[in-house]
Formats: structure tokens, sequence, C-alpha cells
């Protein structure tokens, strides 16, 4: 169907917008049918939330029992457990289940921390206090985000290390099934072994009501006084739990210790611990110590075969006060403990003070230890869940274990990668913001012809080019890409002349009509294109009309019109080949003069407005001129068209011809005039241009909602127009005989140029004539057809009278040209048969018009067929193109053209974030286009 | 104008606003006709009649037989509406909560005090029924009861002796949760050794009694003793606690976050209230939604009904609207008035409108200030709906009661007209032609008058007499107050 046609029938219905919305709602119903048809037999059971196929560039299981990582990596969960794990490519996927795809992504079992100030500690004065549950602290309703960003999925809850025994701790993950968030209520006895817990408050018992029988007692000492009190303190209250007069923390210490709660101590001092390992071994009881500031200097009583260590690394960068730390020994002083207490006993986790996000960041610390990335991602993944008791749930990618998931951008331990996705118990319980930042790294970043970063990257937010160089910024979140070894980015190709979307329709548009209005949401053969690496396309009519079509300049992806609209108007298009060189420039000043004319119009208008700006802004009173000035317009000489026609309209929707009376008087080659129907109360004006042999004009009604009728009409034989009137999309004969060569004197109310307040008032818009101001305004420019070196003359001649900016398409004999077009900076589309014979010789277009200077830019004149448009570059290199050239050609080159180096054409800052990633040199045989970004998005 | 001058006016306006009611006898029959009824439980009604005979509603229809001998008010273009019930108040209280964080021995009775403004204020809003029970900030507080705004001691003013006894799961000030649980579980462990040795002590008695000695362990000892115990030996402490665990007593529990339900639920479940528990709920809880819904227990919402919440990492402020949370989730609440502050949040009708405009339903949204807190107080037998064989406490509206631009006009208890706004001498000193001097109650009171006051005086001049200009009046000073 001729979709240009039928968007004029269209439009008389819907607004401009309603079409877009009705393509691309249409196109998106589309496809959601054909998906859930593909896949049906998939829905039934993969609808649950917690089952999924989790594909990633690497799986770490960190379980030191099996395979320690995959790569390509695969994790099967079904029901929130893990069922299978292993490599992509070798372990079959269960058809009934959604796959997630993170083709760049690190996949780990959801990081443990053994040590947290997620609650804070209790306000109790007990010096040993078994009743204090950390558990009662824990909100499992709260926003644990910014603890999930930092991979966090599961975490000790401290009652507080203030008191000897501060209360009971708990194990919770962050999120997940609310019914399965708290994995252990009471994970532990609490204690500390430090000067913290001295000296603690009296111990005062209210009784209430009091009465002479019931005395408020003076608060009781309690121990510890100094680190020879801990024990002695434990032992006491563990002492008096086993009495007949226990009280309830009494009770709640003792029922804990008879089932045999592991005992937790905090220490940081080699004294203290010793003191608690000595206190847990002869106890006999499972135990581990928290902190071990100064365990290097007892690595004897640490290790594999005694007593556990969670080590607290602090990250003195980031204290509350300082900015880098008071002590500028602190990072290797807790380096050197770490190389010694290297063990498969030792588990990492972040300091006091200090927020479980950062845990990933400060275990990374203990590389510099000389610890290897195995021992420190186990270090705070399946050794603290050994540790904390809940190693049978999380802490490994394995097994029947818990779909405790997070998905980090990049490497395990780069600070270059953050976490894209955590799941727990197999649901969705974070996911990255989007910030649509996108850090894509290449072997060569090609920025632009002239310049190529090796090892490079490119910053792409919000749609944008942010950042391009060697090293760029990597916003939290980002996406982050790798081309591998030997890729290539190069920014988005163009096609500088082609008809993507138009469906064949060959119908050449008046100037007023804008193809930039018939574009959806990119469809299948929009997105064929974008995969190829051509991001965008300077869309044009395949035939201009005589008074020249407008082109658009589109992306070729995008989920919105709007997006993947360019530029609605980037050029006028003449087609003037196979026509008489004379001709050519003849007609194309006329049309030029009628534009300028339009231009002056509004100059004049613009100047009249700052005038007047400058007048009110100083205070000044306007003086408001008439409303409108009537002046008879006296006759002049006979020419073709002034004078009375008698019209006869027929066919369309009228049942039978109707007659009118025209008048119309001929100025340059604007007509003005007035037509009077029979019964209608006065007459109408009619303006519009005749070139000598076809008249347009347009009936101007000015109803509103109601575009003016329009009559097109050509001049057979003297005093005779035929030709179509189009009234709201229908069209009607038009037939005109004149029966008056006089000009018959009219009144010619003109249209009140002065508002209210004395501001002028715009000129008419004349949509025809709209492309044309622009590109007398240097805007755009105008894009001319020619083959042979006299049209290319002529069209040189024409626009430079007018100083407008050109591109010629086609222009197979442009070599003869080549100084005057390097010297008006006329671009060259060259043909798509690019080397053709002269002479008896081989000639590359292309290459002789781009050595000689000549801006060249490369074409498809085709739709879909555009994606084999990079094989066009390929073959020019191969021919004798410079690769720099070609690039050129097709990037750089065409934005100028279109004079629109501030959106594309470069891999520059501020402009549009359309790239290729090639796998190798772009015009190379053996490269492939490995991704598309189009305004920031893959192109999938 | 001294001190002294200042508590004689208060207490003439109170004696004359209340004192007149509370001492009247009521009518034998009285017929309130033609008015538009919204029953809140059954069909609204366009146009009719709610007969009342001794205190309670025994005819309502479109065409009741009114006896001969019944005194018709006619109240044509008014819309009658069940009395309104504040399901959880302490602002009857001098204050809120004690220092002490445990203190179930202590009853709401011991400090009513009849002569508080805000029993006043309570009648004019059309509030007819109040649950006065010990504030949130407390670990247990003491028992409550519920009251109407009307009488001159606590005993005429009382309603029901219930009650229920306070117990929150969020902290007391100056305490944490870690504290509060481990102080709630220790009172109950600590209750159920003083039970042990109560019930130890009774049959040791009861051994001295015929001379004998003790001749089974202490397990044996209390469980026979335990049978011997009467309600009279518990001391004053542990008394109300028995009440509670045995199911005597309700018991409202107070959550501030999620976190707290499954804390309060554990809570009544370990000790046996859970049969009577109700929750009082602060904003934040919605997010427990699914658990509150699965116990079925009664919701009170608190006074704030937006819940603010910042994404800590985009920086974006969510607001949720609490009660259609809860609407959504088919839960029957119960909202609150605002306990301070002079804003349209006070009005119990408001906070139901605010409901609708947030896309509660209105059969919901009246519903949650009428019959569901009657029902949390287990009491919608007798109140929360103008049905056949209630309580005869009606609200007499100027238009519909969740339209702001309404008024009270009348309000009815026990069937005794106990308020209407012709005779509010209060308001005729608000918005009367000669106000000089502002009579001022207690401290707070005070403040809030001033400021209206001033409000009104801005606002318009002009004189007003009558009853119906000065209900405009009030109209205006209401939506400056929305405004401000």
């Amino acid at each position: 169907m001729n979709r240009i046609d039928s968007y004029f029938r269209f439009s008389s219905f819907v607004s401009t917008t309603g079409v877009g919305v009705f393509v691309s709602r249409a196109s998106v119903l589309c496809r959601l049918i054909i998906m859930v048809g593909l896949l049906s037999p998939a829905v039934a059971s993969a609808n649950d939330k917690d089952s999924f196929v989790l594909v990633a560039n690497r799986v770490i299981t960190a379980n030191d029992r099996g395979v320690w990582s995959y790569q390509p990596g695969v994790v099967i969960v079904r029901q929130g457990k893990i069922i299978a794990v292993g490599d992509a490519s070798k372990l079959p996927k269960p058809s009934d289940l959604r796959v997630i795809q993170f083709p760049d992504a690190t996949v780990m079992p959801g990081l443990v921390c053994a040590a947290s100030d997620l609650i804070n500690p209790h306000t109790g004065d007990e010096s040993t206090a078994g009743g204090y549950l950390a558990i009662d602290g824990f909100d499992p309703y709260g926003s644990y985000d910014s603890a999930l960003a930092g991979g966090v999925t599961t975490v000790h809850l401290n009652p507080g290390h203030h008191r000897l025994l501060s209360g009971q701790g708990a194990v919770v993950k962050l999120g997940g099934p609310r019914d399965e968030m708290v994995l252990l209520r009471q994970a532990d006895l609490t204690v500390t072994f430090s000067q913290a817990v001295t000296n603690p408050p009296r111990d005062v018992t209210y009784t209430s009501p009091s009465s002479s029988d019931l005395a408020i007692l003076p608060g009781v000492r309690q121990r510890p006084d100094s680190r020879m009190g801990f024990a002695i303190g434990l032992d006491e209250a563990l002492e008096r739990a086993a009495g007949e007069a226990a009280n309830f923390h009494g009770k709640s210490l003792g029922n804990s210790w008879n089932m045999k709660t592991p005992l937790r101590i905090h220490a940081e001092r080699a004294a203290d611990l010793r003191a608690a390992s000595r206190y847990i071994t002869r106890n006999g009881r499972r135990g581990y110590l928290v902190g071990g500031s100064e365990a290097g200097l007892v690595t004897e009583l640490l290790g594999d075969d005694s007593v556990p260590v969670v080590y607290q690394l602090g990250l003195a960068m980031r204290g509350m006060l300082d900015d880098i730390g008071f002590d500028p020994e602190a990072i290797d002083a807790d380096l050197a403990a770490l190389r010694k207490l290297s063990s498969s006993h030792l588990a990492l986790a972040v300091s006091r003070g200090l927020a479980v996000s950062d845990l990933r960041v400060a275990a990374g610390l203990a590389l510099r230890a000389g610890l290897s990335e195995r021992q420190v991602i186990e270090a705070v993944t399946s050794v603290p869940a050994k540790l904390l008791g809940v190693a049978d749930r999380v802490g490994t990618i394995a097994v029947g274990r818990d779909a405790d998931l997070i998905i980090l951008s990049g490497g395990a331990l780069s600070t270059s990668s953050h976490v894209r996705r955590v799941y727990i118990g197999g649901e969705l319980a974070f996911d990255a913001p989007t910030t649509q930042a996108i850090v894509v790294h290449a072997d060569v970043v090609w920025v632009s012809p002239d310049k190529q970063i090796e090892h490079g990257a490119v910053l792409i937010e919000n749609g944008k080019i942010t950042a391009v160089g060697k090293t760029v910024p990597h916003p939290p979140f980002a996406k982050i890409i790798d081309g591998g070894p030997g890729s290539y980015v190069t920014p988005g190709f163009i096609d500088a002349y082609g008809h993507l979307g138009l469906d064949g329709d060959s119908s050449a548009p008046g100037p007023e009509f804008s193809l930039s209005r018939i574009i959806g949401v990119a469809g299948e053969p929009d997105l064929r294109v974008a995969a190829s690496g051509v991001t965008s396309v300077m869309l044009s009519p395949y035939a201009a009309s005589s008074q020249g079509s407008q082109v658009s300049f589109i992306k070729t992806a995008g989920q919105l019109p709007k997006l993947r609209t360019v530029r609605v108007t980037a050029g006028v298009y003449f087609d003037m080949v196979g026509q008489d060189p004379i001709k050519v420039a003849e007609t194309l000043s006329k049309r030029f003069e009628a534009g300028k004319k339009y231009l002056e119009k509004w100059k004049k208008y613009e100047k009249e407005l700052t005038e007047w700006k400058e007048k009110r802004a100083k205070g000044e009173t306007i003086i408001s001129k008439p409303k409108s000035e009537e002046t008879t317009e006296a006759s002049s000489d006979a020419d073709p068209i002034t004078g009375t026609w008698s019209v006869s309209i027929s066919g369309g929707p009228l049942p039978e011809p109707q007659t009118a009376n025209l008048r119309l008087k001929l100025d340059g080659d604007s007509v003005e005039g007035r037509i009077s129907v029979p019964g209608a109360p006065e007459d109408v004006k009619v303006s519009g241009t005749f070139d000598g042999s076809h008249l347009s004009a347009e009936i101007v009604l000015d109803i509103d909602g109601m575009a003016n009728p329009t009559i097109e009409a050509d001049l057979v034989g003297e005093d005779h127009l035929v030709g179509k009137v189009s009234v709201q999309g229908m069209e009607i004969d038009f037939d005109a005989a004149r029966t008056d060569k006089k000009d018959v004197q009219f009144k010619v109310v003109k249209l009140k140029t002065r508002g209210k307040d004395g501001r002028p008032l715009p000129p008419k818009v004349e949509a025809a004539l709209e492309p044309l101001r622009q590109a007398l305004g240097k805007k755009i420019p105008i894009i001319v057809s020619v083959t042979s070196a006299a049209e290319i003359a002529s069209v040189l001649k024409a626009t430079h009278d007018f100083e407008l900016d050109v591109v010629l398409i086609g222009a197979e004999s442009a070599e003869v040209h080549a100084s005057a077009l390097v010297e008006k900076n006329v671009g060259v589309i060259v043909p798509k048969q690019m080397v053709r014979w002269r002479n008896n010789k081989r000639y590359h277009q292309a290459d002789v018009l781009s050595r000689q200077g000549v801006m060249v830019a490369f074409q498809s004149d085709g739709e879909d067929s555009a994606r084999s448009l990079p094989l066009v570059g390929l073959y020019a290199v191969e021919r004798g193109m410079s690769a720099d050239a070609a690039l050129a050609a097709f990037t750089s080159n065409p934005a100028k053209m279109f004079h629109l180096e501030n959106r594309v054409g470069a891999l520059k800052v501020g402009l549009d974030g359309d790239l290729v990633i090639f796998s190798g040199h772009p015009f190379e045989l053996e490269s492939r286009v490995i991704r598309v970004m189009v305004n920031g998005e893959e192109v999938k | 104008m001294t001190a002294r001058n200042s508590v004689i006016w208060c207490g003439l306006i109170a004696l004359s606003l209340c004192g007149s009611a509370a001492l009247a006898t009521p009518p034998a029959k009285l017929a309130l006709q033609g008015g538009r009824i919204i029953p809140v439980v059954g069909d609204e009604i366009a146009s009719g009649t709610i007969l009342i005979e001794n205190g309670k509603i025994t005819a309502i229809g479109e065409k009741v037989d009114i006896p001969f001998d019944a005194m018709v008010v006619d109240v044509t273009g008014r819309v009658l509406f069940p009395g309104m019930v504040d399901a959880h108040s302490s602002r009857g209280l001098d204050v809120p909560n004690e220092q002490l964080p445990v203190t179930p021995f202590l009853d709401v009775f011991d400090a009513l005090d009849p002569s508080k403004l805000y029993f006043e204020d309570a009648l004019r809003d059309g509030i007819t029924s109040i649950h006065v029970i010990v504030d949130n900030n407390c670990v247990i507080g003491g028992v409550s009861r519920v009251v109407h705004p009307i009488g001159l001691t606590p005993d005429e003013m009382t309603q029901d002796v219930q009650t229920s006894l306070k117990l929150s799961v969020a902290p007391k000030r100056r305490s944490d949760r870690m504290v509060q649980m481990a102080t709630l579980r220790e009172t109950f462990l600590e209750l159920s050794d003083y039970l042990g040795d109560l019930a130890e002590t009774k049959y040791e008695e009861s051994l001295e009694d015929k001379d004998e000695k003790i001749d089974v362990g202490p397990e044996e000892a209390r469980a026979r003793g335990r049978k011997l115990i009467r309600s009279v030996d518990y001391d004053d402490k542990h008394a109300n606690l028995v009440k509670l665990t045995g199911g005597q007593l309700g018991a409202f529990v107070y959550c501030e976050t999620g976190g707290d339900v499954g804390r309060a639920i554990r809570l009544a479940k370990d000790n046996g209230f859970f049969d009577r528990m109700t929750f009082v709920l602060g904003a934040a809880c919605y997010k427990a939604v699914e658990e509150i819904k699965a116990t079925t227990r009664p919701v009170i919402l608190g006074p704030e009904l937006i819940h603010r919440e910042r994404n800590e990492l985009t920086g974006e402020i969510i607001e949720t609207f609490v009660p259609k949370v809860f609407a959504d989730a088919r839960i029957k609440f119960s909202l609150l008035p605002h306990p301070d502050g002079s804003l349209g949040e006070r009005y119990l009708n408001y906070q139901a409108a605010r409901c609708v405009r947030n896309g509660v339903t209105r059969k919901k949204a009246l519903a949650s200030i009428t019959i569901n807190p009657a029902k949390a107080l287990g009491m919608n037998d007798r109140i929360g709906s103008l049905q056949v064989g209630k309580i005869a406490n009606i609200v007499v509206f100027s238009g519909d009661p969740l339209d702001f631009n309404s008024w009270v006009d009348q309000v009815y208890i026990n069937g005794i007209r106990a308020y209407t706004r012709d005779t509010d001498v209060r308001l005729k000193r608000l918005f009367g032609e000669e106000t000089s001097e502002v009579p001022s109650g207690d401290e707070k009171e005070k403040v809030d008058n001033e400021v209206s006051v001033k409000d009104s005086v801005d606002q318009k001049k002009p004189t007003v007499t009558t009853s119906e200009k000065a209900g405009t009046e009030k109209k205006v000073t209401d939506e400056s107050k929305q405004g401000s």
C-alpha cells in the first residue's frame, strides 16, 4: 500500500501523534503476540518468580569441594533452590524455565558478612545478659538496598559489643522470601573481651510499685573491672544461670549454653585474643573470634587446627572524620597479620563503623597481602557461612543451596565492577537502578577518521556519549561491555541516502510533507539494518516533487518515533537527473527565489520583534499601528494567468459539478486572487505560486482543525487550467477557462501585522516553503540528484547565487568539478556502483574524489538492504580507498553534509551514543559486527 | 484577666455545655424526622425517621409510625450519622504515659478528667465514644475504658469499664527493641514464676490449715495449689496480667514498623492473648500487611496516614497512603484523629474523607470511623451504626459527613441531646459580635483557641448572630485552617 497516501487519508481523522502511537502500539502488540506464540509451551511453568536459568560470563561457585568456577557458566534455579550449576555450553537447560542472560557479568554466591553494625547495640545495663536477642532489633521489612548493592545477602546481627556478654546474635538474609529471611534466631552468645566492656554501669533493679516491703535497692557493681575479670565474669554469670535464683537474663543464658550455641568472642588485642581462644578451648565449645587486629601476633593459637577468626578489615580511607585515616601504616599492618592467618579458617568482615556494603572492597584489599582471589572470595562467602552455622543454606553455589546469587558487572574483586542484580532465595531482591550508563572497552577506539585510541573506552549515559579516552569514569551500576582482544569501536555508520520504511512507496511527496511522520517504533527490518552497524539513515523519498521534497534524518532503532527522529527536515531534495542543464538552474532559482522572499518576510518580522523587545525593555511606548490596511491593487500587463476564470469542479465527493468564479493576479511567480462560489456569502482569498506552467495555490479558508484546500493545476493550452483541488484528503477535478484577461481590481485585506501591545505578529507559515527557509538560513542543505558535469555546474551556479549548502547525489562526473566542490564544501553521495569503466580503465569514484579532498558519503538507495552498506566500505577499501577515508564516508562526512556534527558521526562527548563494536578492523574481511548501540541502547 | 478568672470561665462553659445534657433526663420517646440517614450498616435512606425509645433506636426507615407521645425533632435537610468512635485516645489523661516501663496495675479511670476541653471538642466534632487508653510510649501500660464525652464524673462518663491493656513492642523512649522485647519476655516469665510461687504458697497454706506437712515435690505442689488461687489473691502488680493471659482483658498492641508486627504476634501467641489482640499500627506497618491480614485481628491505624520513605540509593521519596494499602488487602481498619494540631487531621470525618480522596471506597471510609472501631472495642452490638436495638448515639450533620463544608449540628448520646450548635457557648464566643476577651482553658487548649480566634478575626469581621451564619463562619475558618 502506498504509505504516504495512506498517511494523508489517515491524517484527516487522527492527529500526527495519534498515528505514531497507533503504529507503535500495533507493532508492540504484534511482537508480543509473536513472542507469546513462540514461548507458549514454556509459559505454563515458567511463571514462577523463583525459578530461572542464569547464564553469565563467569560463575564462581566458591565451593572448595567442587569446581571453583565455570566460564561461561550457568546456574539453574527451581523454587528458590539451586538445582544445577555448570558450564554454559555443556549443561542442558530445562526448556520450561526463563533464561536470564548476563553475557558480561560474573555470578557469585551472595556475600556473607560475619560482623555488622546493622542494628544498634542494646541500651540495657546488664554486664552479662543472655536475654537480649539481636533478632529483636531486625526489621525484615526494612530497606537494605545499599547492603544489597554491595553484594551482601547474609549478615550476622550483633546485640552489641559494649558488654561482656551483650546477648545473642542472629543470622539473617537481607531480602528474598519474607518467611525465610531469618536463618538463625539465636546464632551465638556474643561475648566481648576488650577494654570497652570494663566498668559497666551499676545494675539497678526498679521495684514497682515500691513499698516498705519492696525497697529500691542501690545499684549493684558488675564485673569486669579489668581484663582479669573477663573470664571470671562469664563463669560467674554461668554459675548464676545454673542456680535456682537465676533471673530472666540468667535463665536465657543457661538455656542457650545448654543448647550448645557457639561462643562468639570479639577481641582485638593479642592478650584478649589469647584469653578468648583459651576460654573457648577450655570450655570445649564451638566458637570463633571476631576482630583480630593483632591476630598476627598470636598466629600459633589461630588457624586451621584451632579457633577460627572473623577478621574485621578496616577501610581507613572511609573513616567518618578523616580522609585517609590517622595511621598511615594501618593497611599494611592489617596485611601482615592476614598473610600469617591465610587459611581455610579465615573469614573477612568489615570493621566497626563501616557499612556492610563495603565488604567486597574491604576484602579486596586482602589481595595486597598476597591472598589469592580464591581465598578472598571464600573468606566472604563459604567460610563465614560455615562459621555462622548456615553453610547448608548459603555461601556457595552448589546443588541444594538457596539461590542467593549476585551478578557483578565485571570481575569479582574489581573496583570498576558493580552489583547489577541480587537474587535471594531465587527472588529478585535488588536490581541496580537503571542509570543507562554503559562503558564500552575495546582494543581500538576509532574516535574519528583521524584519531584512534588504543585500549580505550567510551562511556554512554542517558543515550549520549559523556566520556571517551584511555580511561573513562565507571559510574555505579554502569553496564560494562568489553569488546575483547582485537576489537574496534567506531561511530555508528550513516546511510547517506536510503528509503528505510517506505515499503516501496515511490510517490513524490510535496514539499510540506516530512517523511519522519511515518516513522514508528523500529520494526524487524529497521533492527536488521541497525544490527549491521548502520545506525542512522538520511531518509529520502524515492522521487522528489518538482518543488523539492523534504528528507529526514532518522535512527534505525528506538522505542519511540520521537527518539528515532534526529531531524524532521534534514534537507530539501531535488531530482535533476536528465533535465536540460539550463532549465535546471532556472527551475531551482525560481524555487529559491520564492523561498528567499518568504525568508525575508520572516527576517523582517524577527528584526521588528527584536526592535520591539528592545523598546519594551527600555520602557518606550510602542505605537500600535492600525490593525489592518486596505489597499486596492491595480492591474498590470496581461500574462498567462491574470484575469477572471470560470471554474468547474466535479468528481470526488461532489454529487454534481459545481461552478465558481476565480480571479487571479500574477506577481513574479506568486499568485494572489479570490474565489467566489455562487451562493456563498463572500469571496475567499487564494494564494500560491505559478511557475510558468503549473499553478499551485491554496484557498485560504483558515478554519481551525482543517488544512486549507489546495489547487494543483497545469496550464494546458492557452487560458485553460486542468488539475485537482484537494480538500481534507479528497480530490476533486478542477477545470478552469479564462473569461477575461484583464486583472480585476479587488480589495486586499492585509493581515494585521501588530498585536495588541504593539508586538509584531509573525508572518503566515507556508508549509511548502518552510524547508527552503531553513535551507536558505544555512541550517540544512539542498540535496540534488545529478549526473552530468553540465548539470552539476548548473546546480552549483544556482545554489551559489543563493548561498546554499549543497549535497550532490550520484554526480558521476563530479571529478570534473572537484576543485569547485572542495572550495564550496559540497558533499557528494557516491552512487551504489562505485567502480565503473571509464576510458577503458576502472574508475573508483569514492577514492578519486576523497583523494582530491571532496567530502564523500555512501548510500544504500534501498530500504532494509541498507544492512549490506558496511560491505560497501569494505569493497571501497579493497579497491584502494584509505580506511580513514572510508570511515569518514560512513560517519563524519554525512554528519557534516547534513549539519548534524553535534549529534552523530564521531565518538565525541555530547554526541549521541551510537556506536558499533567490531571483532577486528571494521574493513577487514574476517571482522564481524559484535554489538551495536543506538542512542545508548543495545540493538538486539 | 487573671488566672483565677480564666479557670472560672472555663468551668462555667464546661458546665453550661455538658451539665445540662448530662443531668437532663432523656425524653422517653424521641423521633428524628425527615433527615437523610447514613446508617453505615445497611442502605442509605434519602429521607427517613429514627425513633428512639429509652436511649435505644427502636425504629428506622423511610416511614416510621411515630407514637403520639414522642418528642419529634425535625431534621429535614440534615444528615443523620452514627456517633463516631475514637478507638484509641490518651487525650483524656493528664499525661499520655508514665515513666515506668511496666505498669499493668494502672487504670485510666484514676486520671480521667471530665473537665478537659478535649471532651468538649470531641463532642463538637461528633465523637460519641472514646476509648481512653495510655499512649504508645510504654512497655505495658494500664487498663483502659470507653467513655462518652459527657458527664461530670468519670463514672458518669463511663460507657464500658472493659477493657484492654496497652502493650507496645516498639521501644519506649530512650530504649531499644532488644530491651523492649527482653522486658516484655521478662515480665511474662516473672508472671509465671509469681504464679508458681503463689500456687505453692496457697498449697502450703491449705496444708497448714489442716496441720499437715508438705508431701509432694514443688511441681506437684504448684499444680495442686493453682486450683486454690482465688482472684483476690493476686497482687496489684500481677492481677491485670493474669486477666490478660486468661483472656478477660483485651490487648492493644502498638507496632511501629513492619518488623514489630511479627514480634507482636509472637508475643501474643506465646502468652495466650492473641485472640483478644488489637493492632495499633504506625504508618510503616503497611509493609507487613499480608502478615496482619493472616491474623484477622482488628487494626487501628495511627493518625499519620501517609508514609514517606527515601530510597537510599536514588534519593527518591516514596509516599504511601497507608489506608489504601489496607483497603486493597481487604482488611477492616479504624482511623484515629490526630491528637495535636488544629489542622483537619484532628477531625475523624476529615481523616475518612482523605481516604476517599486517595481511592478507598466511601463505604470502607465511613466504616473506619464508626463500626470498625466499635468492633475493635467489642462494642459493635451497641454502637457504631444506626440500627434497631443499638444505643442512640447519633450525629446530625448539616451535610454529608465527608464534605468538609458540613458541620455537626446536633449530637445525641443515649438518646439525649448532648450538643446543639445553637447553644454552643464557645462557638458563640468565637464568632459572636463583641468578642474582646478569650476565655482560656488549660495551657494547650488556650493556645489552640487563640490561634483560631485570630484566624477568624482576620478572615471576617462582620457580626454574626444567628446559628446558621455562625455555621458559615465556621466553614470559613475550617477552610483557612486547611489551607494554612
